[in-house]
């Protein structure tokens, strides 16, 4: 395998459709002497490949219909993936928190939501059958024990109300249920440390099996894990069903990352889980897989995108605005990566004051902040501009500049929809500081699935009989941007319909 | 075993300038920590590396001496966050995720938490 990702990347280096081609040409070799020499080890009707959100959904799924012999393997210590540590807030057509409401809501106006956050630059036959398909699967998921507060979200973007939330978080109030009925009432089996390394397709490009390693213990102080790890000891798992990629996204993987998103250094931040690297992807890619939208990502900060608006975000080593606090996610995020590219890779600093900080909606996030000390608090802005080592003329130019432009109601350097702030400024003591760090926390991008959720060929454009995928793996459902409390559904939806199709098989 | 280590973590306590779990030099340049002195004292590697002394250590060794998981998230249950039981994956998370006899180490939580962890030994 390293030798084949090794060569697909010295294609994709230097360009070029004849090397493209050339680049080909060993995967089709791979296939034919694969086939000749495979002992199999075990065989199982279902494999998922890991043990997020959506990997338990389809492999709930696919034992409640039938496959029986289904396991889960997950080349992590630790299981769930990002799933474990997202709030996993899950928007739903439909639910019975919208009919107690009278809260009307369809599942074409869910996907028009998601489509228009997009640029409409997503696949919205997916779109719309993973927002039809929320409908049935939040049910389905109470009844497995997920545990959700009896109150729905308003959020951005959506046109209505329609977010449940977890009670005590996405691991505790949905993923830990869902596994408990796995493992107990369906005596599921999950194993760790087993990676997934490719899979095994016959003549016909037919998904057949898959090398995996067991024992494998990631490091995360390599480099690039998928390549430089040699731990484990390979096995070759046989398939009568398929495969269900539920490999989570590619956020972690600094060196793809610098392939696919050249503005994005390695020192933005990521809090998506240790794991998530793009070697899965590049396997599927290896076995003739399309991809789709693989340079789109989304950015979260450690306080809420709405709490930008109340502070002036500078950069340290000027004191100077550069931006408009209240642009939307990526905008700012973009704008960040841009000026620490000027600034030798500092953070700009969100300034609020007790004003501002009184404003926030989020209170929750607001003190988890203070008391973890990823917002300090400073008796005057000269102790603030000295413990954040900012230029103390720049800030103090730039505040008088920003607090007259907010008295005004006019934001006289960025446009800033300063009336909207009721005159909240940076002046009254006592000042607080944040680092505004744009984190890279998720991936549009993936293989391209049917509605099915099965993987398309490249070449034929037609599914790869054998191969599902599902969650974060998979891309283009969502288009330019992923509207919020949607990789939730996703994974949910296409969890679903991943295991119920690969039963079928 | 868990009542020798007790004993043992007191003595450490007292006779060393070591915190209990700091990194030291054991053996040539290979670093251990102080309160697993006594193995490294007896040359004893195979306490934690039951299988071959070049592969991982096992988490069944850590449970061995230190007890199972549940029995350390309750050790720890009057701390907040209590480490051994967090909310996203309960008392679940193998021992080296966190731990390291060899080298520096660093809690899981703190990939995206800040949390202040006093008695974990970096």
């Amino acid at each position: 395998m390293n030798e084949k990702i090794k060569q697909s990347r010295r294609a994709f280096l230097k360009g070029g459709l004849a090397l493209s081609a050339m680049g080909l040409a060993p995967a089709v070799l791979a296939k034919s002497s694969d086939n000749a020499a495979i002992q199999w080890d075990e065989t199982f009707d279902v494999v998922v490949v890991g043990s997020g959100l959506a990997g338990t959904c389809a492999a709930i799924r696919a034992k409640e219909n039938g496959a029986n012999n289904t396991i889960i393997i997950e080349k992590m210590p630790v299981l769930g993936g990002t799933s474990a540590i997202s709030g996993l807030n899950f928007s739903v057509v439909n639910s019975h928190l919208q009919k107690a409401q009278g809260i009307e809501d369809s599942a074409a106006l869910f996907a028009e939501d998601i489509s228009k956050a997009g640029g409409y630059q997503n696949h919205r036959d997916l779109t719309l059958k993973m927002a039809d398909t929320t409908t049935r699967v939040l049910p389905w998921a109470i009844e497995r024990g997920c545990r959700f507060h009896d109150k729905l979200k308003s959020l951005g973007g959506h046109s209505v109300p329609r977010t449940l939330y977890p009670v005590n978080g996405g691991g505790k109030g949905i993923l830990r249920p869902l596994r408990r009925f796995y493992t107990q009432d369906l005596q599921g089996e999950i194993r760790r440390r087993v990676k997934f390394d490719k899979l095994h397709l016959n003549a016909q490009g037919e998904v057949m099996g898959i090398q995996v390693r067991e024992q494998y213990f990631f490091d995360p102080n390599l480099g690039n894990d998928d390549r430089e790890n040699t731990t484990g000891t390979i096995k070759h798992y046989r398939v009568t069903k398929g495969v269900v990629m539920a490999v989570g996204g590619y956020s972690r993987d600094v060196e793809f990352r610098a392939m696919e998103f050249p503005n994005i250094r390695d020192y933005i931040p990521t809090t998506t889980h240790r794991g998530a690297t793009a070697g899965a992807l590049k396997s599927l890619v290896s076995a003739g897989a399309q991809t789709v939208h693989l340079s789109l990502m989304r950015f979260a900060f450690d306080i809420p995108t709405e709490d930008l608006q109340w502070g002036a975000l500078v950069d340290p080593k000027t004191g100077q605005r550069f931006i408009s606090e209240k642009n939307n996610r990526q905008v700012v995020a973009e704008a960040i990566c841009n000026i620490m590219d000027r600034n030798d890779g500092r953070f700009p600093l969100n300034i609020y004051d007790q004003d501002g900080i009184d404003n926030f909606h989020d209170k929750q996030r607001l003190h988890l902040a203070l008391e973890e000390g990823m917002m300090v608090k400073y008796d005057s802005i000269e102790a603030l501009a000295r413990g954040e080592s900012i230029d103390l003329a720049g800030l103090e130019a730039t505040l008088k500049r920003y607090n007259e432009d907010a008295l005004a109601g006019k934001d006289s350097q960025f446009g800033k929809d300063m009336g909207a702030l009721k005159q909240v400024s940076v002046k009254r003591a006592p000042f607080y500081a944040i680092k505004a760090r744009p984190k890279f926390n998720y991936t549009q991008g993936g293989v391209l699935i049917n509605e099915n959720a099965q993987v398309i060929n490249r070449d034929t454009a037609q599914p790869i009989k054998g191969l599902y995928a599902c969650g974060e793996a998979t891309g283009g459902l969502f288009g330019r941007i992923r509207l919020t409390a949607c990789s939730c559904p996703d994974a949910f939806a296409f969890g679903v319909i991943a295991g119920e199709q690969v039963a079928k098989a | 075993m868990k009542t020798l280590i007790l004993s043992l973590l007191a003595l450490t306590l007292v006779s060393s300038p070591l915190h209990a779990g700091d990194l030291y030099k054991v053996m040539g340049k290979r670093e251990g920590r102080s309160n697993h002195s006594f193995m490294y004292d007896e040359k004893d590697c195979k306490t934690c590396h039951q299988g071959s002394p070049k592969g991982p250590a096992t988490e069944a060794a850590c449970i061995d001496c230190h007890g199972s998981y549940d029995e350390i998230a309750a050790s720890t249950k009057d701390q907040t966050p209590n480490p051994h039981d967090a909310p996203h994956w309960g008392a679940d998370v193998p021992c080296t995720v966190c731990h390291s006899e060899h080298q520096p180490a660093k809690a899981l939580c703190n990939d995206c938490h800040q949390f202040a962890f006093p008695n974990f030994s970096k």
